[in-house]
């Protein structure tokens, strides 16, 4: 009951969300539906007063009451009993009920599906009736008449909306295999295969905090929550610096401000590109290292990688997303037309996409409260309709988080693109490693004949158009997250590609202040220490790129400082 | 770095601190529809808010080709967005569904008018509930309100119970500060007869 009473001075019952009711169900509904049927149900809350047993009359428990038609047009009343309830209380009102002409049934249905509101309430002997503040219903004059010498109590209710707990995820199990913090090619191949044979043994989506523990733990692979405010995407799989290492430590970045359902599913997607294209991040860590003493490196790697797998990587997303989808539905459940195909509802078998659709709509924060039963089965298929539609209809395919998601996962039922994908980063490999090696070895002086390089950038033919098409993008491509490359200071040429100084802030730096001094990335305390400017004058025929720290490794240098 | 906060339509309503309207917003279409109101503001205010970014060599970021929101997210600015957000959803719940009729104009003329209304006068509260009662009337709101806990407790509101912060805004009293409003242009009346619906005028 709720502490203030309502306008009209009466006590207010406060009524939180109920789904399953024991319904009695009748044929034959009228507007006058309320006087009709509340006689019915008052008699048996007097024969339930009656009762010599007293766990049947020492109690408190509502009815409801509702109108409602069903697929076959048929107008009916249900009168709905809480559920679970005493089984001799409910016998009470069946016994009675069943012998009625119109009686057609009883069972468990959702209240929203029956449209049921409070009607009475018995209360330990006593005959509680709602009504809202401001009705004068006709059936309370009604029962006023049937029941003279009954003092009926009135009272309004209020509906409780009680936050949703929602929760449709699974304790997973446990991995049996422990990888590397450090990993290479080698230990990738082995740390694949065990996390693919791990998705197999999923029986239902984990939740982002298991994942991010189970990814620590077991797949060697750190998760940090990035809070910095130029962080402009979803979430990023990052290496540790190579610097001539053979191993390198793997990370995933997500983006602080996502809500925790979504989190997962850029998880569990960045966890699926290492499984899927970590030889390609391999090689773009060693491109942008390359690139500090080999500028062309970095244009040809993008020009390279857009030919092979698209502008956004569109080939490289979609494999991402559909092994990522593993972790959203689990492996058993696909085909999903062995499960549909055994389905009956209302006469007709839902699509695999339609049921798809279903499964994944409580894993996003934007569905998870929407409920569809009976009530509003037919918005529910006109809703994946158009969903479906608008996908096909959206030039570029996704534009949302959601709708990539649910295409990769529907798409997986017919086609997976693991295989073409697969060729590509072979036939990328090829293609780029090829010209990295030669690369290297001009830096490294074993080819002493420098012009080549640039020969076989110039054997495509487009060389310096390509440039000038793309220069664009090339003089933003320093600008990213945690990144920001600086032209040399005597670049009076406009010179597009020049050798680069990689620079992080020093630790007494963290913020990365251009004021404040910046040291050579990788040399730690044996690099000498200067300003932006320091540096460019130190060395002015040399561009600067500065790698930012990120937010983890910022909050590790002020816990450091302040100690 | 340049200190700049990046607003997707996954994130928008985290980053203000509104996770709670998820609820209040019905579809996925009318959060796209609010996220697109709130890009148009802020463009109105930055044209190169938008700023032109690429992926890094070395490593595989998940991001959807979208329009995203890259503001300096001031007190100031937060505020207002927060503002626009909550007089959407009055405005889309009074709707009746034509919630993609409502433009960044008309809400941002529909708040200049509901900041000269009187919260301690119980009027912002009426206008807040309308959307949500059964029949937009008088007696709709009171239900919702009177009983429940204030909205806006720290207003001293005159119909607030002091004891338990609980509200007594009585019939009468919405009715007449109903009539007031209507006078002030901020609702309109749509019949004649009790009980007397009532519309937000926009």
């Amino acid at each position: 009951m709720r502490e203030e009473v309502d306008p009209k001075g009466r006590k207010v019952d406060l009524f939180p969300k109920v789904d399953l009711v024991n319904n009695f169900i009748f044929n034959h509904a009228t507007d006058n539906y309320i006087s009709d049927y509340l006689p019915k149900i008052i008699d048996r809350l007097m024969d339930i007063r009656g009762s010599g047993n007293k766990r049947v009359r020492e109690r408190s428990f509502p009815v409801w009451i509702g109108r409602t038609t069903n697929r076959l047009d048929m107008d009916m009343v249900c009168i709905s009993l809480p559920h679970p309830i005493l089984s001799r209380v409910d016998h009470y009102f069946w016994e009675a009920y069943y012998k009625d002409e119109n009686y057609l049934e009883t069972g468990l249905y959702k209240l929203r599906d029956v449209q049921g509101v409070p009607i009475c309430r018995y209360d330990y002997g006593k005959i509680i009736l709602y009504i809202l503040p401001f009705e004068n219903p006709d059936w309370l004059k009604k029962m006023r008449q049937y029941y003279p010498s009954e003092d009926f109590e009135l009272r309004s209710w209020q509906k409780v909306e009680k936050e949703k707990k929602d929760n449709p995820y699974s304790t997973p199990p446990k991995p049996n295999f422990k990888a590397d913090q450090y990993h290479d090619l080698k230990s990738w191949n082995e740390n694949r295969a065990n996390i693919i044979e791990y998705l197999r043994t999923l029986t239902a989506p984990m939740g982002y905090a298991k994942l991010k523990r189970i990814a620590q733990d077991y797949f060697g692979i750190s998760v940090v929550n990035e809070s910095l405010p130029g962080f402009y995407k979803y979430g990023c799989l990052r290496l540790s610096w190579l610097l001539e290492k053979d191993k390198v430590g793997v990370r995933i970045l997500i983006n602080k401000h996502l809500h925790h359902k979504l989190k997962y599913i850029v998880l569990a997607h960045e966890i699926c590109h290492y499984v899927l294209h970590f030889p390609l991040l391999l090689l773009g860590q060693m491109v942008e290292e390359g690139s500090w003493k080999i500028p062309e490196l970095e244009w040809y790697f993008r020009r390279r990688s857009d030919h092979f797998f698209g502008k956004n990587n569109y080939q490289l997303e979609l494999d991402a997303n559909q092994l990522a989808s593993f972790f959203l539905i689990p492996a058993w459940m696909f085909p999903m037309k062995n499960i549909t195909s055994i389905i009956l509802e209302g006469g007709r078998k839902p699509s695999p996409t339609e049921m798809i659709w279903r499964f994944l709509q409580p894993l996003f924060p934007d569905t998870d409260d929407k409920e569809y039963s009976w009530v509003n089965w037919n918005e529910m298929i006109v809703t994946v309709d158009n969903e479906m539609h608008s996908f096909n209809n959206t030039k570029g395919g996704a534009n949302s988080l959601y709708m990539s998601i649910l295409n990769a996962t529907v798409l997986r039922e017919v086609q997976m693109v693991r295989e073409d994908v697969s060729k590509l980063i072979e036939d990328f490999h090829k293609d780029f490693y090829h010209y990295y090696r030669i690369a290297i070895n001009i830096v490294n002086g074993s080819e002493d004949n420098v012009d080549f390089f640039k020969r076989e950038f110039e054997a495509y033919g487009t060389y310096h158009e390509d440039i000038l098409n793309n220069w664009e993008e090339l003089s933003h491509s320093g600008q990213s997250f945690g990144k920001k490359v600086i032209p040399p200071l005597n670049n009076l040429e406009g010179r597009q590609f020049f050798k680069k100084i990689p620079l992080q802030p020093a630790i007494y730096n963290p913020n990365g202040d251009f004021k404040n001094d910046w040291k050579y990335l990788g040399l730690g305390m044996n690099s000498p220490a200067g300003t932006i400017e320091e540096w460019r004058s130190n060395k002015p025929e040399y561009g600067l790129v500065l790698y930012y720290f990120e937010s983890w490794q910022i909050n590790q240098i002020k816990e450091i400082n302040r100690w | 770095m340049v200190n700049k906060v990046t607003l997707m339509r996954e994130n928008f309503l985290d980053i203000l601190s509104l996770q709670g309207v998820r609820k209040d917003l019905n579809s996925k279409n009318q959060t796209d529809h609010l996220f697109q109101l709130l890009y148009e503001y802020t463009n109105g205010i930055d044209e190169n808010q938008t700023e032109f970014t690429v992926s890094n060599n070395h490593e595989l970021e998940m991001r959807i080709p979208g329009t995203v929101i890259h503001v300096q997210l001031t007190g100031l600015l937060k505020s207002k967005l927060q503002d626009i957000v909550a007089i959407y959803l009055i405005l889309s719940g009074a709707s009746d569904g034509n919630w993609v009729k409502l433009t960044v104009g008309i809400i941002i003329a529909f708040l200049d008018r509901v900041k000269k209304l009187k919260i301690e006068r119980g009027e912002l509260c009426i206008i807040e509930t309308l959307s949500k009662t059964y029949n937009r009337s008088s007696e709709g709101d009171c239900i919702k309100l009177f009983g429940n806990k204030c909205l806006y407790p720290s207003s001293m509101c005159q119909f607030m119970k002091s004891e338990s912060k609980t509200c007594q805004f009585d019939e009468s009293s919405i009715k007449s500060t109903m009539m007031f409003l209507k006078e002030k242009k901020i609702l309109k009346q749509q019949n004649a007869i009790d009980p007397i619906q009532w519309a937000i005028v926009t």
